[in-house]
């Protein structure tokens, strides 16, 4: 039967539905999972908007009116002059989100470990020729850890970072917020802060143009005790392959590297000497580099005339507008000689058991023969020793059948 | 001289010649079973489209089964140790060259070709030998043999995988030669077996060369009225049969479930497979029944089960049909292969079967294809397993029209030319 080919690009995602239990909790249902290729792996989540508190309504409605905030923020800048009902405009900030994804993870427990939550910026279509988003963090009490978030960006857009601080305790005492980039305190006047019972939040615009803005943004809320979040904007990771290629002297090979979701204006290809990395100058020499860009997201090295010093680490560099990442591929390099060991065992223990089953058979058909031989010999002496006692013996020899 | 049975000697050395087609029907079709690991490899070593890269396979398969009445006539002639032995010695090449390939067309040569022929002359003549080997406990032997394949699908495919990681396509095909060296062995084992039926003499001593050729490949057995409707009930059955192989874990992504679910029901079907041939190569020696009967019967119950495929629409229904899938053609597998015997005697087991496996390709290549153009006509698969299920009923109805299903009495079949030997009485001979 003909091999199953294996299916290339993605299945369109189903758009996820929100359900609402009883008991005002907001819970999200997952889409099953869809078929892709290899490369990025694929999150069990659904496209909900943050939790902010378990079982209250108001965190719920905090949250959505940051939500038509927003939206009215976004409508504003990107489509003057058209009357939208509110209902319109959370559709459409759902729409804009929709690509959002949020783990499900509680973020009350206080002391634990840093959680990371992954946010993947839109790539469906856009609003207006730069995509708008917001990306969204909610501290439960002053008392928990710090958060991270990675964001993911590989295009100018421009963003909402916002931080909700939801403190149940009764202290009236004034929050300050403020900004950082790296550790610098930013003052800006695209910062707005809203406060309402028992929940802060702030949100900072930002427009990203290039890799300047790129960085680790993080909101600081302070009373007497100090709250922080973190939003680590970054360019999509390339995925090399973690185990070896392997190949043989003289031969060649493909390395590859495939950056599925987003496009990168190009790659380029290094080498690792000792601990540097070189490029990897396929002009320079042609018969022994070859780089084949059909496709703008996949990237195929092909190395010719294999030797042993090609046994080394190549890293594919995929260069966005607003950064660069890179992915690692190791080669390793074998001679004819690490397969033909177990080849010649094998073939050994082939002969050898041919050789035994022939043995053994010959082996029995002597003793056959020679059991026969023997039953004859005595049948002659049987007949001999009548025969000299004169009794007539007409037995016939027996044969066999 | 050698020794003559008046009887298949049913156990002593044929347990190990039941060894011997075990390991072959290993070696054989669990290669080409889970060569497509080497598949992701040859197309991105290569640069080539899937399609191109599946007629290795493709050209292997179809090789070992034209080729097959090859390997039936040398058989006829010089016994099936010296045949299987070179086949094994060929498979076992044409991997090995094929190790060396510099573009596709040498692995069409070197796969589809050499080892291709050496798995037809491996194949039929080891099937053969099991069946002149015993006679009571024919089915349940053949059932034992066949559950080779079933097992090495399990293990070789993560097993080549490995050696893929570790040694790349090129090693790995040299360590898979070696492994195909062990056929060589399985034909050591067959010991020459010279049965009563074999001194009946294939025809006149005057014959000319053309005829005494054709007798060798069991042409005279293509004007053997049982014999070709047999064959037409057997490639009925096949055109069906390997629909779900190609189109299951299709049907179920095409239902929604992931890939892991997808494989799971193959792998669920497979399981089933080996109880199937297990139980039923017993059941058919308890001779509580006519083999006839027992054929047409996990025919029909397998056809059924592929039609009712397309109501499993929850994973639960459609894993329990797979099940049943798996079990039914399972079982009808050692049946088709023991029941030869009884339609044209042992003497001539050899041609029948190399015959059988040529004509039954037919319907193994043209059904996946078929099922696929009628998936395109319609939309989905229901038509596809509905068709594939009409295909295994017509076989069973054509399987009833053999001689010996509705009468008591014991016919002799009506030879030709040559008389074969009379059907043997079945046991206690339940007339149903």
């Amino acid at each position: 039967e003909p091999a199953p080919v294996p299916r290339a690009g993605w299945a369109p995602t189903r758009p996820p539905a929100l359900t609402v239990e009883s008991g005002g909790r907001r819970r999200c249902v997952t889409p099953a999972q869809q078929p892709g290729t290899g490369g990025v792996s694929l999150q069990r989540y659904c496209s909900c908007p943050a939790r902010t508190m378990r079982g209250s309504g108001s965190g719920a409605g905090s949250l959505r009116l940051l939500l038509s905030l927003a939206a009215l923020w976004l409508s504003d800048a990107n489509e003057p002059g058209t009357a939208m009902t509110t209902r319109d405009i959370n559709q459409q900030t759902r729409k804009s989100i929709s690509d959002y994804t949020v783990k499900e993870h509680d973020l009350s427990t206080p002391g634990s470990h840093l959680t990371t939550q992954d946010f993947n910026q839109q790539t469906e279509e856009n609003i207006s020729n730069l995509t708008s988003a917001v990306y969204s963090i909610s501290i439960n009490g002053f008392s928990s850890a710090p958060v991270e978030e990675n964001v993911i960006l590989y295009s100018p857009a421009n963003i909402a970072l916002s931080c909700n601080l939801t403190s149940p305790s009764t202290d009236s005492a004034t929050v300050n917020v403020t900004w950082k980039k790296d550790n610098e305190t930013l003052r800006s006047s695209s910062v707005t802060f809203n406060e309402t019972k028992h929940v802060w939040s702030t949100q900072y615009m930002l427009k990203i143009r290039d890799r300047n803005q790129m960085g680790n943004y993080t909101c600081v809320f302070k009373r007497d005790q100090e709250v922080k979040a973190t939003f680590h904007l970054q360019v999509p990771q390339i995925e090399g392959k973690e185990h070896h290629v392997v190949s043989y002297v003289g031969d060649s090979v493909v390395l590859v590297c495939k950056s599925i979701k987003y496009i990168p204006i190009s790659w380029i290809w290094y080498m690792s000497n000792g601990s540097d990395q070189v490029a990897v100058n396929d002009s320079l020499m042609p018969d022994k580099y070859t780089v084949d860009e059909k496709y703008a997201n996949i990237t195929k090295l092909k190395i010719l005339k294999i030797s042993e010093e090609d046994d080394r680490s190549y890293w594919c560099q995929a260069v966005f507008k607003l950064g660069e990442s890179k992915g690692k591929v190791s080669l390793k390099v074998l001679t004819y000689m690490t397969p033909l060991k177990p080849f010649l065992a094998i073939a050994a223990e082939v002969i050898i058991l041919v050789a035994i089953i022939f043995l053994y058979e010959m082996y029995s058909k002597k003793k056959q023969m020679h059991a026969e031989d023997e039953k004859e010999f005595e049948q002659i002496e049987q007949l001999k020793s009548e025969d000299s006692n004169g009794v007539e013996n007409s037995t016939t020899r027996h044969r066999k059948v | 001289m050698p020794v003559v049975h008046p009887e298949p000697p049913d156990g002593g050395w044929g347990w190990m010649v039941v060894l011997a087609a075990f390991f072959q029907s290993a070696l054989v079709f669990g290669v080409i079973r889970s060569f497509g690991v080497f598949f992701m490899e040859f197309v991105g070593y290569f640069g080539e489209l899937a399609g191109r890269v599946s007629w290795i396979t493709s050209i292997g398969i179809a090789v070992q089964q034209f080729a097959s009445p090859v390997g039936s006539a040398l058989s006829t002639q010089y016994g099936a140790r010296p045949v299987v032995m070179a086949g094994g010695f060929l498979s076992g090449l044409g991997l090995l060259l094929a190790s060396f390939a510099t573009s596709l067309t040498h692995l069409y040569l070197s796969i589809g070709l050499l080892s291709g022929f050496g798995w037809a002359l491996v194949f039929t003549p080891s099937v053969a030998s099991v069946a002149r080997y015993f006679k009571k406990r024919r089915t349940l032997a053949t059932g034992l043999a066949f559950t080779g394949v079933g097992l090495s699908s399990f293990a070789f495919s993560p097993l080549f995988q490995l050696l893929v990681d570790t040694y790349a396509w090129r090693g790995a095909l040299l360590v898979v030669a070696g492994m195909s060296f062990n056929l060589v062995v399985c034909g050591t084992l067959i010991r020459p077996l010279t049965l009563k039926e074999d001194l009946a003499g294939p025809g006149d001593p005057g014959a000319s060369c053309l005829g005494k050729l054709s007798t060798l490949f069991g042409l005279p057995l293509l004007s053997h009225g049982p014999f070709m409707r047999f064959v037409l009930a057997v490639t009925l059955i096949n055109t069906g049969y390997f629909i779900p192989y190609v189109h299951l874990v299709a049907r179920a992504r095409e239902l929604g479930f992931d890939e892991y679910q997808a494989a799971f029901l193959m792998s669920v079907a497979a399981v089933a497979d080996l109880c199937g041939r297990l139980l039923s190569g017993w059941l058919a020696d308890c001779r509580a029944f006519r083999l006839g009967h027992i054929l047409v019967a996990w025919t029909s119950l397998t056809g059924i089960s592929l039609a009712l495929v397309p109501l499993g629409r929850g994973y639960p229904l459609l894993m329990a049909i797979s099940v049943c899938y798996g079990f039914f053609s399972g079982a009808l597998t050692p049946v088709v292969f023991s029941i030869l015997p009884e339609i044209v005697g042992i003497g001539r087991i050899f041609g029948s079967m190399g015959l059988l496996q040529m004509m039954e390709s037919i319907g193994g290549l043209l059904g996946a294809p078929f099922s696929g153009w009628l998936r395109d006509m319609t939309g989905d698969y229901t038509a596809s397993f509905l068709a594939a299920g009409a295909f295994l009923l017509a076989g069973s109805l054509v399987l009833v029209t053999l001689p010996n299903f509705s009468s008591c009495l014991e016919i002799s079949h009506i030879g030709t030319l040559d008389l074969g030997s009379p059907v043997p009485p079945t046991g206690s001979g339940l007339c149903l």
